[in-house]
């Protein structure tokens, strides 16, 4: 780990090493400031042709990224490039987190929830920030 | 008789013009006219003596004016590039690394056309003609304002040669001035950047033609001489010393040069022009004590005349007969042929530490040689020579210090101590380890004056070999990319991370070099139209998927459609002059692949690509469109590995995917389109089941086991032969009996019924049983149970039950 990107760790599975057990901490001036979430990230067969798959662990409110922790990225799918590394991917998932994107939804009603009332949706995020990102980072305090 | 000189003159029967216009002059006294066409024709037979001794007497009995004079040019450049053919030295240039093919300079704004070499946006921009200066493609079709710089060139450039790139912004500048006509101001500017970098010929040449402009010859002729030893193998050098010449009047000397331009490149008209001109001069001008008065009252006497010719000229080897005719061409043709070998041996590179850096290292007492041209000459050689010595040579002992000086320049704050700490450890003395790579990113040099190139700080010692080592050890193959993927997550890149991590330059230094897409150093690098570089493969492997360039998304439909292929030059050498090791190991593992791709389906249990799409049967073609992009890599993998085949299944439904049995199909022909599809032409060959299965790069593989049929017992033999006998007989009566536009299409597809053949010689069975297997309407199930079928005896009785019942069918 000769220069690791802050607030990211992306660590290989022991049994396969197309795995990778990725913890993404939340970007401060977020709602999701303080949690560590947990994502998983694969190598397909075709990589680095076809993007990695990359998936939410931890549980997080957010309107790109669904219920099963899927991610809506433009460049996990159609704008990916060959060029991109995983620490790119990987910044630009915690860059989502600072910026959420109602407008292009995954999750429709916490988008709603995001347009209708910004605010309130902003709380719930903090709250789910603390009910599910929080434990997991115990043994780093 | 005059006309008829000219007429065999023009249709090149010269020396027939001569001997008609030499009776004419016997026949009917000389005037100047005749005498300028006898010369003409002698001199465009080659025979320059007496030419130049008829050219004096045209000059003597009228006025000849310098344009008159283009035959004698022609003959003499004739000579030159007859000269040049005969030496076999034809213009084959050295590789280029940082320089642009056509002006010899530092490549500004580097451009890499499709023939993969690279030049000045500026020069290409300049050449009308879209020829290839190195390699002489011709490339209709180039806009070369919608070509992109190469980037990887560029920052290259910037970072190892940073002076010489403020040089060239200076450069620029002075060239503005010029052409405001503006001189001295113009001077002045030159004169600066050539501090920075006194070794850039261009500068100097600029500098000369503003000298000339100004009539300031002298100085002109200085910068001249340095221009032609520095590139002797720049046509536009001599020109620059000729035109100084000429203008102090040394017409003589200045026709040498002109000759000398026009011997390496005969397309230079203003050299053509100063030719005509300075032989002008020397024919017509004669001083008042010459001889002349007393040549003109002994006309008939040759002894005076060439008296006279001699007092003009003080290169007496080149153009005039002392001797005899012979060795005058001789003697034309060795002066020629220094230039040219000059030219051709002279490696125009400059090395990020070497002759361009230091203006230290300049020899004392090269300046000014101008009193002996052919001394010059000789010098320039050895200079080249020199250069010509592989960079581990060049950079030793002296040279090597030079360039620690100049590169080890202040690094950042964070490596200062580290920097001190090696400074006691290694006081000025340089580890072997440490070699040539030592340049520090340009960030990190200080303010541009030639006082600056002191040394330092003496960095880096013995880390050199040991980063060199992790550099080798990191490359990876692509696409197994855990490993290597998981370091460059780790691993530094991008510019605020080098210079964290500076204390490295070997390894910064390499990441330069390296593939976007598979994080080694480039193999077979090549430039898209946006300026982007990628081993040739990797980018292939890419255009698989998407037709748009991996780091800027530029549209590459053109790039895909023309099949480029060629080889970024400039970047291959420059990786093979400077990452030797590297490269060599990296030429090691790409060998690897390679073997392993060439192993595939060599051995009776081997692995082998699988293509799973449809049945196939042995001796028959099977045509495949290619569109998927696992299968373009596959078929590509084929044909470069040279296997040309791979195995085809069919495809199943069951978690396996593909069926246990199937055919190698061996490529015959492909056919690309424009897009990147493709169609193979491939014919059916052994059978195999399949062992076991895997993937690789995306694609299906399997291990496989060839199937071939037991040899038919001899006592049953004649069954078989008559088994064989009755079904190709059946088979072609089925045939027959189909519509004819079915049958016109079977043949199209599958040719015509092959013949019956009673050896059975091929491990595979008669060919026609196959044909018939692939022709007949069968449900896919019934032909795999064939394929798989090692014995003719059981494929044949097989074979009979499904005739029938086809016939049956067929009659109803």
């Amino acid at each position: 780990m000769a220069e690791p990107v802050s607030g990211i760790t992306a660590v290989p599975d022991e049994h396969n090493s197309r795995y990778f057990h990725v913890v993404v901490a939340g970007p401060s001036q977020s709602p999701y400031d303080g949690g560590m979430f947990k994502l998983e990230l694969f190598l397909p067969e075709e990589y680095p042709m076809a993007a990695p798959k990359v998936r939410f662990m931890t549980k997080i409110y957010h309107p790109n990224i669904d219920k099963l922790g899927r991610i809506c990225l433009d460049i996990l799918k159609d704008k990916w490039s060959p060029a991109l590394q995983i620490r790119t991917v990987l910044l630009s998932i915690q860059a989502l987190l600072s910026a959420p994107n109602p407008d292009d939804p995954l999750e429709n009603s916490v988008a709603e929830h995001w347009k209708t009332n910004e605010k309130s949706a902003i709380d719930q995020a903090r709250q789910w920030t603390q009910m599910y990102a929080k434990s997991s980072s115990t043994n780093n305090h | 008789m005059v006309d008829l000189a000219r007429e065999a003159f023009s249709t090149n029967n010269f020396s027939l013009a001569a001997d008609i216009y030499e009776r004419t002059i016997r026949e009917n006294g000389p005037t100047s006219e005749l005498f300028l066409g006898l010369a003409d024709s002698l001199a465009r037979t080659g025979l320059f003596a007496k030419a130049f001794e008829t050219y004096t007497n045209a000059y003597r009995y009228g006025k000849v004016t310098p344009e008159k004079l283009k035959h004698l040019v022609t003959g003499l450049i004739d000579t030159v590039k007859q000269d040049l053919c005969n030496s076999g030295n034809t213009t084959t240039r050295k590789n280029c690394m940082f320089t642009c093919g056509s002006c010899r300079g530092l490549l500004v704004d580097p451009v890499t056309i499709p023939c993969g070499h690279s030049f000045c946006r500026k020069c290409l921009e300049r050449d009308v003609s879209k020829t290839c200066e190195i390699c002489n493609t011709v490339h209709y079709r180039l806009k070369v304002r919608q070509v992109k710089s190469n980037v990887i060139l560029t920052n290259l450039i910037e970072k190892w040669f940073p002076n010489e790139c403020k040089a060239t912004q200076l450069k620029k500048e002075g060239n503005d001035l010029f052409a405001k006509m503006d001189y001295k101001n113009a001077i002045d500017v030159y004169s600066q950047a050539i501090l920075m970098a006194p070794r850039d010929h261009l500068l100097l040449s600029n500098r000369c033609h503003a000298y000339t402009s100004l009539d300031q010859f002298q100085k002109a002729l200085d910068d001249a001489e340095q221009v032609v030893q520095l590139r002797p193998d720049w046509p536009k050098g001599y020109f620059r010393k000729g035109r100084a010449l000429y203008g102090l009047g040394g017409y003589e000397d200045a026709a040498v040069a002109f000759l000398q331009c026009l011997a390496l490149d005969q397309k230079v008209s203003s050299a053509k022009e100063y030719l005509s001109k300075a032989l002008d001069k020397i024919l017509s001008v004669l001083p008042p004590d010459d001889p002349k008065a007393y040549a003109l009252e002994q006309r008939a006497n040759p002894t005076i005349l060439r008296q006279l010719v001699d007092s003009n000229f003080s290169q007496k080897s080149l153009l005039l007969p002392d001797r005899d005719i012979q060795s005058t061409v001789t003697d034309l043709a060795r002066i020629v042929k220094d230039t040219i070998t000059t030219a051709n041996s002279f490696s125009s590179e400059p090395t990020p530490q070497g002759p361009w850096s230091s203006g230290k290292q300049r020899e004392p007492g090269h300046k000014c040689s101008s009193e002996n041209g052919s001394g010059a000459r000789r010098k320039s050689l050895s200079e080249s020579k020199q250069l010509l010595n592989p960079p581990e040579e060049l950079h030793h002992e002296g040279v090597l210090s030079q360039m620690m000086t100049k590169y080890n320049s202040l690094p950042d704050c964070s490596d200062i101590d580290h920097a001190e700490l090696e400074k006691k450890t290694l006081p000025r003395t340089h580890s072997p380890l440490s070699r040539k790579r030592t340049r520090m990113p340009s960030t990190t040099q200080g303010p541009l004056s030639p006082t600056h190139s002191s040394p330092n700080k003496v960095l880096k010692g013995t880390t050199g070999k040991d980063c060199n080592d992790t550099a080798a050890a990191s490359s990876d193959p692509m696409g197994r990319g855990a490993s290597a993927t998981a370091a460059t997550l780790t691993s530094p890149s991008g510019p605020n991370s080098r210079q964290t991590s500076g204390m490295e330059p070997e390894r910064t230094d390499i990441e330069d070099l390296e593939c976007g897409l598979c994080y080694r150093l480039f193999f077979e690098p090549v430039t898209t139209p946006c300026g982007h570089m990628f081993c040739r493969k990797c980018l292939d492997r890419s255009l698989d998927h998407t037709v748009t360039c991996p780091i800027c998304k530029g549209n590459l439909a053109e790039y895909l459609a023309e099949r480029r292929q060629s080889v970024t030059d400039a970047v291959q050498t420059i990786i093979e002059v400077y990452f030797k090791d590297e490269y060599a190991e990296r030429c090691k593992v790409n060998d690897e692949e390679m073997i392993e791709l060439a192993k595939m389906g060599g051995e009776q249990q081997s692995e082998v690509p699988v293509f799973v799409c449809t049945l196939a049967f042995p001796t028959i073609p099977c045509p495949l469109h290619i569109f998927e992009p696992r299968y373009r890599l596959m078929v590509r993998q084929c044909m470069e590995s040279g296997t040309r085949q791979f195995g085809m299944c069919m495809h199943t439904n069951d978690e396996d995917g593909f069926s246990d049995y199937g055919v190698m199909l061996e490529i015959r022909d492909v056919q690309y389109f424009p897009d990147g599809r493709s169609v193979v032409d491939t014919i059916g060959g052994r059978r195999f089941k399949v062992l076991s299965r895997g993937k690789r790069d995306g694609y299906n593989t399997a291990k496989v086991e060839f199937i071939m049929d037991t040899v038919v017992e001899p006592q049953e033999m004649q069954t078989v032969n008559e088994l064989q006998t009755e079904l190709h007989a059946a088979v072609s009566t089925w045939l027959s009996k189909l519509p004819a536009f079915d049958q016109a299409r079977v043949i199209q597809h599958f040719g015509v019924l092959p013949a019956l053949d009673m050896q059975i010689s091929s491990p595979n069975g008669p060919q026609w049983a196959w044909w018939a297997v692939a022709v007949l309407p069968l449900d896919q199930r019934v032909q795999l149970a064939m394929l798989c079928m090692a014995s003719l005896k059981d494929r044949l009785v097989a074979l009979k039950k499904v005739l029938n019942y086809i016939n049956r069918r067929q009659r109803r």
